[in-house]
């Protein structure tokens, strides 16, 4: 505690004291005590108070008495701090408007909330019902809270009787020719796995929201990690490849969603969102999107199908990707299903046809690269430390960046979106570093799959202590690992 | 049903794939009777969809000429769920066997029954795991000698259809694989029921089970073992129809008709809203008693989807946020100049 200055304040008394007058119990006065703190949090931040009285006003009007005590409180704590100079400084925050932003509508969005919203998006731009099938848990109940609410915009919601139930209802809505995704923590993940291997053998197009919680089994289901990506890596029995793709902010998640549902249609392929609590959790300015810019979404092919010419395996050159024809359409009655197939969709137990098959699939999911763009990069290219984060990290580590930049240390950071598969010239930005960081809230994952792809040299920055990766830290790191260089 | 102006014949339902079921399964009787079945319920081809789980059963999607999908141990309640939400006008067929839908499967079997879709399965009990080559099942008899179980299974057997009636389905039927014409006709019945609809069907294997539906299938023995239950007909049976059922102790008995207990006879009734009888006549097990077969019980209530497009419509009316530009606005917003 050597670095903080502790300031002791009796809030319960000064809460009862200041709340006399009012008609309320002695225990709904103790409850009025986060205003109290709230007004000190004012006082320290310059911030005024009129709002959240109005705040007060709207959301106790049925209880004038509780409105009452806790506007009370918080004018209390706010006069508290102007009256006994506890605190010898304040701190003014910058107005939005003064910052540099771009001109435009803004709205604060929560990771869970910009999730289910991009999954919204896509869907009304691939002209799409919207379908999730899910299972609650924490911290990943709020996406399918969300989307329950939009009934009126073509968004089925469905709570099925487990988290397998919860993809599989996905799996047979896309089938049936829905935008489908099915949202989960890191348990749900582990219980749908074989269900996530039905969609990469039958190709349908599926969103995977993985948002992250402290592991293993139950784990910390209430504190955020990012210790899910080798198990949605390599998971699944067989030759399982799907793309991955990691948010990095709360307003990321509405692209993020986008981009996995826009990548699933495309490619017909599952694609796996990782998110974690701290993304879900968390709130960030946004400035909203015309839907109309958002990249469109392909769900068909030039090519026409019909029934002369149609078979459920037969690809796309350009992507690999097999037809998406559903239930319903005359005369292309198929069948599809776990086992391996050849191209006209008969079930084949042939070595040859299942090493062919193996091997398109996974380029199908190698060819996502081609469109990939070039990763968030900050910094020189020839600085003599990099480093490298992916997921929520972003932010402690983009700041760590400034920091040491500032301080004239060498040092520069790349960030990465896309997972699996990488940017495709992801080895020409590695190689130019002598030194990669990796920093990851986890024990060491990402830096699995960089090694095993490329030959660089890397160290790591992991931790899991529940909570997002802190700034300096991550500036100590760098400095140590620069001692002499 | 989609008023047809075409009609089919069974040929239509039967894909090219070849069947690789053993020779002499009772798999085959039920193939036929369902493709015959699909072919006089009025519905387009191209609006079936067969899904099943995994098992010697699960094989069946292939084999018919309709959209398919031949998914995971258990699990296909789940697809056909899916698939029915999105789009309506399937007519949705779950082909499932006593260890997909009763062991592997049991949690899905029975959410689907309570939430009444529009869904049929079709539940080929053979009382043993065959594709694996002869372990017991949930529905094997106690003291089942199997290859994992030497001395005789010792678990109490999962009694399909009482645990559908429990569950609260609206159409529960019991069929015999290799009577065809029955079966067809219990078939077509659940097809034109609206809401779930659970048929059991006692089905040989021929390889690790057999002769275990003997008492049932033999044209010597079976009408003094099988009770065919018709709506509103009395519960007689036996080769002269001379016996019957009674209640007597809050329990169903046999006797043999005579003028004395000839006005006790009970009616079957399988609308009836009260499951007492429903519920007795799904627990009677041969040889106390002989086994009923046809429909236990069909009555009407709202289907999951009827109710959940009244909940879109109550949504769209009371919705606040009619597009996206409005949702995404929805916030508490700001505008920078």
């Amino acid at each position: 505690m050597h670095s903080y200055r502790l300031i002791s304040i009796d809030i319960s008394k000064l809460v009862r004291e200041s709340l006399k007058s009012v008609s309320l119990s002695t225990r709904e006065k103790e409850r009025c005590k986060n205003f109290f703190s709230l007004g000190i949090i004012c006082w320290l931040l310059n911030r005024k108070v009129e709002s959240t009285v109005d705040w007060i006003k709207k959301k106790f009007f049925k209880k004038q008495s509780v409105a009452e005590g806790n506007q009370k409180a918080l004018i209390a704590g706010l006069e508290y701090c102007e009256s006994n100079e506890i605190f010898s400084t304040s701190f003014i925050v910058d107005q939005v408007d003064s910052v540099d932003m771009g001109k435009g509508v803004y709205a604060y969005i929560n990771g869970s909330t910009a999730t289910a919203w991009g999954l919204i998006c896509a869907a009304q731009n691939a002209k799409k019902t919207l379908f999730l099938g899910s299972y609650p848990i924490t911290p990943a109940t709020n996406i399918l809270q969300e989307l329950t609410l939009y009934k009126q915009l073509d968004v089925i919601t469905y709570q099925a009787e487990d988290e397998i139930a919860g993809v599989g209802t996905s799996i047979g809505a896309a089938f049936a020719g829905a935008l489908a995704a099915t949202s989960t923590s890191g348990p749900g993940i582990a219980l749908k796995s074989e269900f996530i291997n039905l969609a990469v053998m039958t190709e349908l197009p599926l969103v995977v929201i993985d948002v992250q919680r402290g592991g293993p089994s139950t784990g910390l289901p209430t504190k955020t990690e990012q210790s899910d990506l080798l198990q949605v890596l390599w998971g699944r029995n067989g030759e399982s490849p799907l793309v991955v793709l990691a948010a990095k902010t709360p307003s990321d998640c509405f692209y993020s969603a986008y981009e996995a549902a826009r990548i699933a249609c495309k490619y017909m392929t599952p694609v796996i969102l990782l998110t974690d609590g701290y993304l879900a959790n968390g709130s960030e300015s946004w400035q909203i999107p015309k839907v109309e810019d958002l990249p469109s979404m392909i769900t068909k092919y030039s090519v026409d199908i019909t029934p002369e010419n149609f078979q459920p395996y037969k690809r796309f050159t350009k992507t690999l990707a097999r037809p998406w024809i559903t239930p319903g359409t005359k005369n292309m009655e198929h069948c599809i299903g776990g086992l391996e197939k050849q191209d006209n969709g008969e079930v084949s137990s042939d070595g040859k046809n299942h090493h062919k098959m193996c091997n398109l699939r996974l380029q199908k999911v190698k060819n996502v690269a081609l469109e990939i763009p070039f990763p968030d990069f900050y910094g020189k290219n020839n600085a003599s430390i990099l480093l490298l984060s992916w997921g929520s990290s972003f932010g402690a580590v983009r700041q760590a960046t400034y920091n040491l930049i500032k301080k004239k240390y060498s040092v520069s950071h790349c960030h990465l979106k896309y997972l699996n598969p990488f940017f495709q010239h992801l080895d020409k930005i590695l190689s130019a570093f002598k030194t990669i960081l990796v920093i990851e809230n986890n024990l060491g994952q990402l830096i699995v799959k960089i090694r095993s792809e490329f030959s660089v040299c890397t160290e790591s920055f992991c931790e899991v202590r529940g909570r997002p990766i802190i700034v300096s830290d991550i500036e100590k790191k760098v400095k140590y690992l620069l001692k002499g260089k | 049903m989609d008023n047809l102006s075409i009609s089919y014949n069974k040929k239509d339902f039967q894909s090219n794939t070849s069947i690789k079921w053993c020779p002499g399964c009772g798999d085959y009787s039920i193939y036929n009777a369902v493709i015959h079945a699909f072919a006089k319920l009025n519905t387009l081809r191209e609006n079936f969809l067969v899904v099943s789980g995994i098992g010697c059963s699960s094989r069946f999607p292939y084999y018919c000429q309709t959209y398919g999908f031949h998914t995971l141990h258990g699990r296909a309640p789940t697809i056909a769920m899916g698939a029915k939400t999105i789009n309506e006008k399937l007519s949705v067929w779950i082909v499932t066997g006593d260890g997909d839908a009763l062991s592997i499967g049991g949690n899905h079997f029975i959410h689907i029954i309570r939430r009444n879709p529009d869904i049929k399965i079709m539940l080929f009990n053979n009382e043993i795991y065959g594709l694996t080559k002869g372990q017991f099942s949930p529905t094997s008899k106690v003291g089942l000698k199997t290859k994992t179980s030497p001395f005789g299974s010792i678990e109490t057997p999962i009694n399909a259809l009482s645990l559908a009636l429990i569950m609260g389905a609206t159409f529960i039927a019991r069929a015999v694989a290799v009577d065809t014409k029955h079966l067809q006709a219990v078939i077509i019945q659940a097809g034109k029921h609206k809401g779930i609809a659970i048929i059991e069907i006692l089905t040989n294997c021929i390889i690790f089970n057999d002769d275990t539906f003997y008492p049932f299938e033999a044209k010597s023995v079976r009408n003094n073992n099988i009770i065919f239950l018709n709506n509103d007909d009395y519960l007689i049976y036996g080769k002269e129809k001379d016996r019957g059922f009674i209640f007597e102790n809050l329990n169903l008995k046999t006797v043999k008709i005579d003028e004395d207990n000839k006005s006790q006879i009970l009616k079957h009734n399988s609308g009836h809203g009260n499951n007492t009888l429903h519920f007795a006549l799904c627990n009677l097990s041969y040889p106390d008693f002989p086994l009923p077969v046809g429909i236990v019980k069909q009555v009407s209530m709202p289907t999951f989807h009827e109710v959940f497009a009244t909940h879109k419509a109550m949504a769209v009316k009371a919705a606040k946020i009619k597009n996206i530009h409005d949702l995404l606005n929805s916030g508490d917003t700001w505008i920078v100049k």
